[in-house]
Formats: C-alpha cells, structure tokens, sequence
C-alpha cells in the first residue's frame, strides 16, 4: 500500500454520517469510529483512505472541520493533531469542507450515485473557487472550472482491499416489457436461476447507477444487448448497480435503461442477457466464455475491484464524460486500475446514431 | 459641511421581516452606527427602489417591517423612484437582486449554508449560494460580519480576499430598559443559565442534555432557560426531553427584546454551544449586561467572546462540563465580569461604521 499521508491524516466525513454517533470530541482516533453505524460507502472510504497513513502515526477524525476558521479554534486543532499535514475530506457532493493550513484532498466517494453526482455538480456551480484549493483527488481524475479555465487536483489512486468475491450469485435473465416496465422486472425476478457457459464472447457491464441515467450510454448498452440477441455465440452479463435498496429498484434501473436507449428489444426474457446481483469470481468468468470484455464508466467505483477479477478480462472499455475529467490524468487512473488494454469510450452527447425503432 | 460627506445607499430589504432577529437587527445597528458617525449622507432603498428617509425612520423606531413595507408598497403603487445610481450601494446581507450599480457591496453573515448543507432547507441553500459568486465578483467591497466569516468566505472565495473588509457589530439595549428592569417584580427562576438563539441542530443542546446526567453537573443546582424560536429539524429533540430534563432546561420559545434583557441580566452566564457561528450576537448581548459566557471553541466565539468567558470543545462532554462547574462558581463569575463588560466595550457604534464609511469615501 502506498502511504500518502506520511506523518498521518485528519480525516472528515460528512455530518450526516456522524448523526447517529457521539464523537467524544472534536478531534478524537479512527477507532473510535469502529463500532459506530456509518453506511457502507463511506465505510469503505474511510478505511481506504486511512490505510495510507503509516499505522505509526496519527489516524484522526475532524467531527466538524469547519469550526476551525482561524485564531484560537485553528492554534487548538493544530495542537491537537501534533504533526499532521494532511486532511482528507470524504465527501459526497453536497460540500467540502477545507482545513485552513493543511493540504487538503477530497475524496469523492460513491460518485457513481446519481444524487452524490448532482450533489456535486450544485458545489462545483456555486462554489467552484473552493475545488481550487484541493491539494489532491482521491480516485478521480475530475476537471472542474472556475473562470473559464479548467483544472483538477492532482489524483491519488488508492485501491483497497478487494471485496470477497462471491462464487456463485445467482444469474438471472433479464426481461424488458416496454409497455409496461414493471412487468418485465417481476419476469426477470421470478425467472430461476440460470447456469450460463461456454459462450464464445461475454460482455460483462459493470456500470454505475448515474451511468444507467445517462442516455448516451443507455444507446450504446442497448445496442450491445440488441446485437447479443441477434448472435448466440455472446453472452451478456449485467451486475446490478449499487445505489437502490432493494433488487427490484435495481433490475428496474437497467430494465430503464434499456428502454431510454430505444430500439426495439424482444418482450420477454432474453436467452442470453443474464443479470447479477455482485461481481462473478474470476473462474466463474473464465466458464461463460473465451473471449471477456468488461464495460464500465468513468463513475463506477474501482476501489475494491480484486486483481483476479480485473485480470480475467482481455479488454476493457471505460464509458467516460469528456467534460468532466482531465483526459490525460483520466486516461492513466484508468490505465493503473485496469491495465494497459482499456480503451476510454468518450461519449459525446448526440454523437450517437439513433436505433432504429 | 454635509456637501463634503460621501453618500451611501443601504438596502433596508432586510428590515421588511415582521419580527427582527439577526440580519435585521444587524441592519437597524448598521444604520444606527452610520447615523450617529454624523459622516455619511444615508439615502435608502430596496430593490433598487427609493425609500423615504422618514419611513425607514419611523420602522427603526418601531422595530417592526411593518411600517415599510407599508412605505414600499407606496413606493410601487405609484411610478417607482429608482435609488440614485452614482453613491455606492450597500446590502446588510446578501444581495437581493442580480443587477447591480457601478459601486456595491454585500455583507456575508456566515457561510453555514456551504459548509453546513445538512442544517439547511435546500431552498434556503440554492437562495444563499447561487448567486454568491457572481455577487462576490461585481461587489466592490464584501463586509464579513467577523473574522470567522472573512476566513471560511476566503478559504472558500480566496480571490474575494483583497474586497474583504470586517463589519462587527454592536449591542444597542434601549435606554430605558435598564430602568424596567429595576422597576420590575423580580424574576422568581433560582439560579440559571441562558441559552439565547433559534432552536436548531447546529446549537448543539444535546450537548448540554449529556452533560446534566454527570452527576456533578446533576448536583450543581443550577437550571438552563433557553430563549428562542423553533427552528427548523428541532422537533424530535424536543418532543424526546424526559420530564426531569424539562424540568432543568426550560424553553420559553420566542420571547420581546425586554424580556431577554430581563433574562440575561438575571442569569448568571450565558452558554453557547453552537456548533458554528458567523458571529454569535447573544455572546455580546451577555457581556454588556456583565454576564460571562461559556462558548464553544469555534468559529467567531474566540474572537467575540475574547477575556469575558470560557471556551470549550462542543463535542467534548467532559471539557463542557468542568467549564460548566467553573463558571457556576460565583467568585469565577465576579472575576469574569469586568472583562466581559470590558470585552464589550471593544464591539461600538463608531467600530462598525468606521469600515462602512471608509467604503463609501473611496478609501
């Protein structure tokens, strides 16, 4: 693991994520954190983030960093942190909060929920002087603009340690109903399991909840799936996104998705478009067929993709915003994560033909 | 020796609210202030629309919009008068308006609304920040009611820092409240402390209800009267205060200007453990009245509270509550009772006009 933060880091998290728990004070150790009730995502970010503070040195939480301003409340917080250099700010979209003295760094988690990304596209149109003052970005490569000009923090890749990949979630077909979407979810779901393999060529779409809203990339998945249906040698794997609570709202979100791409797609189950409620181990994988290719977008968290996993892909294509990154900063986080083989895909509204109806 | 006085407009858009707290009553000391300085040619408007001079007055003597927006109303119903282009134009708050004439500044109060999103309605948010920027750039000077302010305006707007300019205010009891006081029945309250300001998350009470289960603080004796309306997101802490905490905190919702006058004066210091501030007016209100007040190590507290109080850290029960027993202590309060009065000396009329007429002399 990289170390980042070499004399240790102040790390923030949003308020709403401390309303459940009583920090003891201000200024108080990571671990007094461990039992408290946090969601997941910033969980995870929270551990990622400080597993690149050597375990040596001070691994702290700032309760309220926007209470240190100046003066006497910004001399007591520098006492308290001792040497710390570094303030990591979890954020996600609704602000960042910057410790005046420190170098400050973001980390923008869970992007790929489509509320954290609007979230952020409201701070970056109201304030975006403040994203000036971004010493670096954890796990983006984002552009922002103020003035006219564009520019982004420096970008600090950071994988964590690799989610445990289950062995067998169940596959299931999808079903699209365009007069009537909800009934095409109820198929899908009460659909049983399926036990795909030995396919020639398998696309596995691994995208975010804000990507499924987005209506380029909702043409260009609908096109791969009607294409898919058209030859039987491929298989189509979608996993589910993270972001609604519960399966339905997720099959629902690809099944609209499906149906924002236009053309016209068979009603009905599909014989060989499967969804899947987590990643598939790499062996998994390795059965459905022999050629793999994994689709993603530029929003869609990487940070604890395990290496078998991303290994088992011989190409990997990367849905991106060309606006919202720096191409040649986007370009290398998405060469460190995924390997030298990925391809950005950088998708330009209106670019795209139309499907035929 | 008026011709040579500069000319100023202030926007008095924010004395319309029917009940004054905060920004209008920053804005009543502002024009106050500017009057008694005796150095400034005042001329009044709201939204750019001319106010006479006399209905302004007659509003700041009644402390009530009421009066104008009677006046303002008037002003529309017949061909409006446009405010005179050419002295500068000075928003007490925010700016209403997009437009904007050759010299103008706003006033920035506090930036909760960029770093405490979670505390706010999102409408409150989008009124307060989307326009901030454009309003910081065709401002020609940008007035931070504190330093607390200037500093998150400037980590946040650091190319705002060379327009930024200190706007402290005052405490401006009536004259004769004093005396109404003396006059009064005494308040039959025991001993206790005040908490004066809108009910909301960002005030922190909860903390005060953690520290009242310590037993020291159970057995100090002494009660909380918190002074103030309901804000907004208070009604589950409200409705979930056992029957022993109300009895030891009492909320007397939205109280006159006297009867907080009377409040404050007969507590014995006030508490303020406010997440966040953009200035903390009640901090000052105690100590003019000679009362200390324990506040929270944050944002504007140290800079307004100065010698004349405690700080101490707003997420630490234990730190409150040892500060809690020490101001409790009557001798630690007859100590700190010059030094409030003294800490409040420093905030005057001339030390918030100054700033202002500067700005409007072209210095």
């Amino acid at each position: 693991m990289t170390m980042l933060f070499e004399r240790g880091a102040l790390i923030s998290l949003p308020a709403r994520e401390l309303a459940l728990t009583t920090p003891p004070t201000s200024v108080f150790p990571l671990e007094a954190l461990e039992a408290a009730s946090l969601s997941p995502t910033p969980r995870d970010a929270l551990n990622l983030v400080a597993s690149c503070a050597p375990p040596d040195r001070p691994r702290l939480i700032v309760a309220r960093p926007e209470m240190f301003t100046h003066g006497a409340s910004l001399d007591w917080l520098n006492d308290a942190i001792g040497g710390v250099l570094d303030h990591v700010a979890l954020s996600d979209g609704e602000t960042v909060r910057l410790v005046p003295g420190l170098r400050n760094h973001v980390y923008f988690y869970g992007l790929g929920h489509s509320g954290h990304l609007d979230a952020l596209e409201r701070l970056e149109r109201r304030a975006p002087e403040l994203l000036t003052q971004l010493h670096s970005q954890v796990n983006t490569a984002l552009a922002f603009r103020w003035k006219g000009r564009r520019f982004a923090p420096l970008t600090q890749a950071i994988m964590g340690d690799p989610s445990a990949l289950d062995a067998a979630p169940e596959l299931r077909p999808l079903a699209v109903d365009r007069p009537s979407p909800e009934d095409g979810v109820a198929l899908a779901l009460a659909a049983p399991p399926a036990a795909p393999a030995g396919f020639e060529r398998l696309h596995y779409l691994r995208l975010s909840e804000s990507a499924l809203h987005d209506e380029t990339v909702a043409r260009r998945v609908t096109m791969l799936v009607a294409d898919a249906l058209g030859d039987p040698r491929r298989i189509v794997v979608w996993v589910l996104p993270v972001g609604a609570d519960h399966e339905a709202g997720r099959v629902g979100a690809l099944v609209q998705c499906l149906i924002a791409g236009g053309g016209r797609l068979p009603r009905g189950l599909m014989p060989n478009v499967f969804f899947a409620s987590a990643d598939l181990a790499a062996e998994r994988l390795a059965g459905l067929a022999a050629r793999r290719s994994l689709i993603t977008d530029d929003l869609a968290d990487f940070s604890r993709a395990a290496p078998e996993f991303l290994e088992a892909f011989a190409a990997v294509r990367v849905y991106a915003r060309p606006g919202r990154h720096m191409p040649a900063q986007f370009h290398e986080l998405m060469h460190m994560v995924y390997g030298p083989q990925t391809e950005i895909d950088w998708l330009r509204p209106g670019a795209e033909p139309a499907m035929r109806p | 020796m008026s011709a040579a006085r500069p000319k100023l407009t202030v926007d008095v858009g924010p004395l319309l609210d029917d009940v004054w707290t905060g920004i209008p009553v920053f804005t009543r000391r502002l024009i106050r202030a500017l009057q008694i300085s005796e150095a400034v040619d005042l001329d009044f408007g709201c939204d750019l629309v001319r106010l006479p001079a006399a209905a302004v007055e007659r509003t700041l003597r009644q402390n009530a919009g009421a009066y104008l927006h009677e006046a303002l109303a008037s002003a529309l119903r017949a061909t409006p008068e446009r405010v005179d282009p050419d002295p500068p134009l000075l928003y007490p708050s925010n700016k209403a308006m997009r437009t904007h004439l050759r010299r103008e500044a706003s006033t920035v109060h506090d930036l909760s609304t960029l770093t405490m999103p979670e505390n706010h309605d999102a409408g409150n948010v989008a009124a307060h920040l989307d326009f901030l920027e454009e309003e910081l750039e065709t401002d020609e000077a940008v007035f931070c009611i504190s330093q607390a302010t200037r500093a998150a305006l400037v980590t946040a707007f650091p190319s705002v820092t060379a327009k930024t300019r200190l706007l402290p205010q005052y405490v401006d009891w009536p004259a004769d409240f004093q005396a109404m006081e003396r006059n009064a029945p005494r308040l039959k309250l025991g001993r206790y402390a005040i908490v004066v300001g809108t009910v909301e998350p960002r005030k922190n009470l909860g903390l005060l209800l953690r520290a009242l289960a310590l037993p020291e603080v159970e057995k100090s004796g002494l009660d909380f009267v918190v002074v103030g309306k309901r804000g907004w997101l208070v009604d589950a802490f409200l409705d979930s205060l056992t029957p022993q905490q109300r009895q030891r905190v009492r909320f007397t919702g939205f109280v006159t200007e006297f009867v907080k006058y009377r409040l404050i004066a007969n507590a014995e210091f006030l508490l303020f453990p406010s997440l966040y501030e953009g200035f903390g007016i009640p901090s000052l209100e105690a100590m003019s009245l000679g009362k200390p007040v324990l506040a929270s190590r944050s944002s504007s507290f140290p800079e307004v509270v100065g010698e004349g109080g405690l700080l101490f850290d707003p997420f630490s029960v234990e730190d409150f509550a040892q500060n809690l027993l020490e101001i409790a202590d009557p001798r630690r309060q007859r100590e700190l009772a010059p030094m409030a009065h003294a800490q409040n000396a420093r905030f005057t009329p001339a030390r918030m006009a100054a700033p202002v007429l500067a700005w409007a002399a072209g210095r």
